[in-house]
This record gives C-alpha cells, sequence and structure tokens, in this order.
C-alpha cells in the first residue's frame, strides 16, 4: 500500500466519525438559542431602522425646502431694525445690563434650573426710555415687519423684537468655532462614561464659546445665553466596501439655555432646556489605514425631533476623523465635523436657530460586532 | 458527503426554526447532529472531561449563532456546524495546551520510510484513541491537514506557527500514527 492510499484510507474510515455525545446543561444551551434569537431580531430591526432613516430623511429634506423659502423672507427684516444695541461684551464676563447709573440686574451665568423672581423693591424700575442705550420708539415698532415674531418668546409674542445686528455679527464670528462634545459609534453602542467629563468640558467653556443673545422687547431686555449641546449617541455603520461606509443610529441631544427677562425692575431667569432625540445618517470614506489606524471623511445629514414640541431640526454635516484600533474588538476614534443647522420654523431661540454654523468634536468608542 | 440526509426541505426548516428559538428544533438538532460534532471534537481533545467542555461550547456556539449562519443547500449546516467544532476545539487548545513543549525529535526519521501498516481492520474509535495519544501538536496538525483538508499555509496561520514547522509535525504525527497501528496490529496478531 502507497502513502497516498494509505491516507485516503484513513480518512475514509475518519469521515463521519461518531461517538456517544457527552452530557450537556441544556439551561446554558437555551439561554445560547434565546440570544441567537435576538440576534436575528437585532438585525431584523436595524434594517428597519436604516429603512426608516432613510424616509426620514427624504421627508426631512422636503420639509426643510418648504421652511427654507420663508426664512429667506425674514432675513432682510432682522437686519434692519439693528439699532444701537447695548454691548454685551464690552460688560464683561457676568453679562451686567446696565441702565443709567442704575443695576437693574446682575446676570451671572450661573446654573439656574427653577424661575426665580426677585422683589421690583431690591431693583430701581427702569422705563426703557429713559436709557442712553435703548433706542425704540413706537415708531419703530410700527416699522417692524411681522417676520420678526418668528423670534420672540412665546410670552411675549405680540412684542416686537429687535436683534443688534452688529452685536449679533461679532457674535457670530467669535463663536463660529463651538466646540461639542459627541459621542458615538459605528457597529454598536457608545459608551456613556465620558458623559460627566463633557458636562465639565461644557461649563469649563461657558464664557468662552456659549452664545449669547440679547433680545430687547418693548418694555424689557431679554438675556439669552446658549449652552454647548451636549449629545450622546449610538450608531452602526455598515462598510459597503473597503472605502466606503454606510452609518445611522440614534442620538439625544440636550439644548439648555438660560434666558433673562428683566421687566419693570422685576429679573425672571429661567432654564430653557430642550431635548431631542435624532437620526443620523452617515457616508464615509476611508482615505488610509494601516493595522492600527484609519483616516477617513464623512459627510451626512441629521434628522432631530425635538421631544416636547413639534419642531424637527434638521442639519448637514462633513467631517474628518481617525480611528486608532485598541483590539480586534473595540477601537477609539476622534472625529471634528462642521454642522449647518436649519431653521426650524418655531419661535423659540436655540442655539441652532441663533448659530447655525456649529463645530462638533465626536469622540466615542467603535466595537467590531462581526 | 453529509451524513445526516434530509427529506425535502427539512434541513432549511430546522435552521430557520433555530433562528427563530425554537426549544424543540435544538432537542432535534442534537439528535440528528451530536454524536458526529462529539466525534470532530474527540479527534482534537483527548481528555474526557475537556471534550465535555469543548463539546458544549461548540453547542452554545451553535445556537447562539445560529442567526448569522445562511443556508446554502444540502448538508451546508452539517459543515457549518463541524467547523464551530473545529473551531471551538482549537480555541480550547490555544488556551489550555499552549505551553506544551512539542516532543519534535521525538521520532527517528528513519521510522518515517517504513511501509505504511494496514488499517482497513481496525475500528475508527480505536484510530481516534491512537490519535489521542499523540502529542497535541501532532494531533491538531494531523486533524486539521488529513480531515478538515486544510493547507500548510491554512494550518500555519491557523495555529501561529510557520509554514515548515506544519509540514514537519504532519510528517512526525503520521510516523508516530504508524508506529502505533503496526504495534495495535501486532498485538491483535498475537492474540
Amino acid at each position: 500500500m502507497t502513502n497516498e492510499q494509505w491516507t485516503q484510507e484513513l480518512q475514509q474510515k475518519m469521515t463521519g466519525y461518531r461517538r456517544p455525545a457527552p452530557d450537556v446543561s441544556w439551561d446554558e444551551l437555551d439561554h445560547a438559542l434565546a440570544v441567537g434569537k435576538s440576534r436575528k431580531m437585532r438585525r431584523f430591526r436595524l434594517q428597519r431602522i436604516a429603512a426608516a432613516a432613510v424616509i426620514l430623511l427624504i421627508a426631512g429634506v422636503g420639509y426643510w425646502g418648504f421652511l427654507y423659502d420663508d426664512a429667506v423672507q425674514t432675513l432682510p427684516t432682522t437686519a434692519s431694525v439693528g439699532n444701537q444695541p447695548i454691548d454685551a461684551t464690552s460688560q464683561g464676563d457676568r453679562h451686567t445690563v446696565r441702565s443709567g447709573n442704575h443695576l437693574t440686574g446682575c446676570l451671572s451665568p450661573c446654573e439656574v434650573a427653577e424661575v426665580s423672581v426677585s422683589e421690583p423693591e431690591t431693583v430701581t424700575p427702569v422705563s426703557v426710555e429713559d436709557t442712553d442705550t435703548l433706542h425704540i420708539t413706537a415708531t419703530e415698532e410700527q416699522q417692524q415687519p411681522r417676520g420678526v415674531e418668528e423670534k420672540v418668546q412665546p410670552t411675549k409674542k405680540n412684542s416686537p423684537v429687535i436683534y443688534p445686528s452688529d452685536l449679533r455679527q461679532r457674535q457670530h464670528l467669535e463663536n463660529r468655532l463651538t466646540a461639542k462634545v459627541y459621542m458615538s459609534s459605528a457597529m454598536a453602542g457608545s459608551l456613556t462614561e465620558s458623559f460627566g467629563a463633557q458636562i465639565g468640558y461644557a461649563s469649563h467653556n461657558l464664557h468662552q464659546d456659549s452664545v449669547q443673545h440679547i433680545h430687547h422687547l418693548q418694555d424689557s431686555v431679554q438675556h439669552i445665553h446658549h449652552r454647548q449641546p451636549v449629545r450622546i449617541g449610538l450608531s452602526l455603520r455598515y462598510r459597503l466596501d473597503t472605502r466606503w461606509s454606510i452609518e445611522t443610529g440614534l442620538s439625544y441631544t440636550r439644548l439648555s439655555s438660560d434666558i433673562t427677562t428683566i421687566e419693570d425692575g422685576v429679573t425672571t431667569m429661567t432654564e430653557q432646556r430642550l431635548n431631542y432625540i435624532g437620526m443620523p445618517l452617515n457616508i464615509s470614506y476611508n482615505l488610509w489605514r494601516n493595522r492600527y489606524l484609519e483616516l477617513y471623511i464623512t459627510s451626512g445629514a441629521m434628522i432631530e425631533k425635538r421631544l416636547d414640541a413639534s419642531p424637527w431640526q434638521f442639519s448637514f454635516n462633513v467631517g474628518a476623523g481617525a480611528e486608532y484600533k485598541l483590539t480586534n474588538y473595540v477601537s477609539l476614534y476622534a472625529e471634528p465635523s462642521l454642522g449647518y443647522y436649519f431653521k426650524d420654523g418655531s419661535a423659540t431661540p436655540t442655539i441652532y436657530q441663533d448659530h447655525p454654523l456649529i463645530f462638533n468634536l465626536s469622540f466615542g468608542l467603535r466595537f467590531n460586532l462581526q | 458527503m453529509p451524513q445526516v440526509i434530509f427529506i425535502g426541505n427539512e434541513e432549511q426548516r430546522l435552521v430557520e426554526r433555530l433562528q427563530e428559538g425554537d426549544k424543540t428544533a435544538a432537542r432535534e438538532f442534537y439528535s440528528l447532529y451530536a454524536d458526529i460534532l462529539a466525534g470532530v471534537c474527540s479527534r482534537y481533545i483527548a481528555d474526557e472531561e475537556d471534550l465535555k467542555d469543548v463539546f458544549q461550547n461548540t453547542l452554545v456556539h451553535v445556537f447562539s449563532h445560529v442567526a448569522d449562519f445562511r443556508y446554502r443547500g444540502e448538508g451546508s449546516l452539517e459543515a457549518w456546524a463541524t467547523k464551530v467544532a473545529v473551531n471551538e476545539s482549537l480555541k480550547f487548545l490555544k488556551t489550555k495546551e499552549r505551553h506544551e513543549v512539542l516532543p519534535l525529535d521525538h521520532v527517528a526519521i528513519s521510522e518515517l520510510e517504513d511501509e505504511a501498516p494496514p488499517i482497513s481492520d481496525i475500528p475508527p474509535e480505536d484510530i481516534c484513541q491512537m490519535l489521542n495519544r499523540l502529542p497535541t501538536g501532532y494531533r491538531t496538525v494531523l486533524n486539521l491537514y488529513f480531515f478538515e483538508g486544510k493547507s500548510h499555509q491554512e494550518i500555519a496561520r491557523l495555529l501561529g506557527i510557520g509554514k515548515d514547522s506544519s509540514a514537519s509535525q504532519l510528517l512526525r504525527a503520521k510516523s508516530l500514527l504508524a508506529k502505533m497501528i503496526r504495534k495495535y496490529n501486532d498485538k491483535r496478531s498475537s492474540r
């Protein structure tokens, strides 16, 4: 018998070799079966989420197209009523609004969760006409086009609002790079461990990076201080080929603004908190990759729904990212990007409405599922 | 050729039922494939207790990952489950017997040139027992090469060894097995 024949015979003999199976633990096996079923369900759900994302995206584009027409019409009117505003930047970080020699309200950017109203006796009542800094006359008010009403606080719907245009412009430039910490991931879930750090980061940069706006109402001054948006997200990335990949998921965004209204000498401080649930859809293109590091560019759109009200927020973003492979299953990534937020058509002042171009810095972990 | 033959599309149905988490499908799978998968594992794992663990892990993997399995025609479930059993065996050997030093010079090269002993009368259980007496490294390479049809390159990649090392271990494994068979045959003929 040749060596080859012998090998073949051995192979035939052992092919399909059976032996009595050892005892098994059916508890563990049934559990494994349940895990397998949930994997299948998860896959099915992902397909549905992806389909829903596409539908929402298409709907969002249509909705934005409808809104954008309105937004364009209101822009020139906002610019025309910018009359000698209060210059908040010259008043230091404490955002003190002065009226003549009297201190009407000292608005420190502290965290005020509840609405607090100070008694009128403690401050000197000041009428708007007495001040040097406000030049709003009745005629000017009448000239105000209707479109501006979009900017007015819901409680003051009928009062005209004047945007100090130069202040607005200056702030816009100063705050063009508004850093935001975003946790996100692909193919798997993001960690939220750094959540506390994000909050710390946001507070730390409150003075430099947050956006402030002062709205002058007929008989009151409104000061809006937008904090850094905080977003956490979960997303899944699907590689289409070695270069292209598509990513979608869910995100939660929290916007917070301190709104201070001084009306007839009464200072009212409110914190406006808005919660959004969003769904991004991004496409990434891999530029370079080695064993550990991957560099890519990404672009996409996101639709967000405000939880307590009707507005939908639509945005576009472009960015670049670097991903570092920690193990075969986990990689760390950082992704700076620039996002543009469209008008949501509501009267609520948000950082997105007042400051549509926002620089984001996302970082997180990616888990390799397959 | 698959060991388990189904009528109609029953194999595909079984896959679908497993994917749906059907417990009776799991029992059915066990009754059909347990002996085959235990046979595969036992070619790699010598110790009975270890075999029990590896076999259990194989079934856990099959049931928890059946959602990822795509049915590709007759016998594909068996082929996939066999692959899982081989992988689970290798995984176990890598962790448990990583530090085992292979006695590479255990067998004199001259023995390799002897004529191959006849095996037609030897039952597969006895051959499996002889396989289990081979040093782990030899046994693993021989299993992968002979019974799983892997190339030396694939074996080298799977085990993290050199291609030449895979070839030389196979040669020595075969030689050692032949020696065992010869001894076995001598013992039987002397009875």
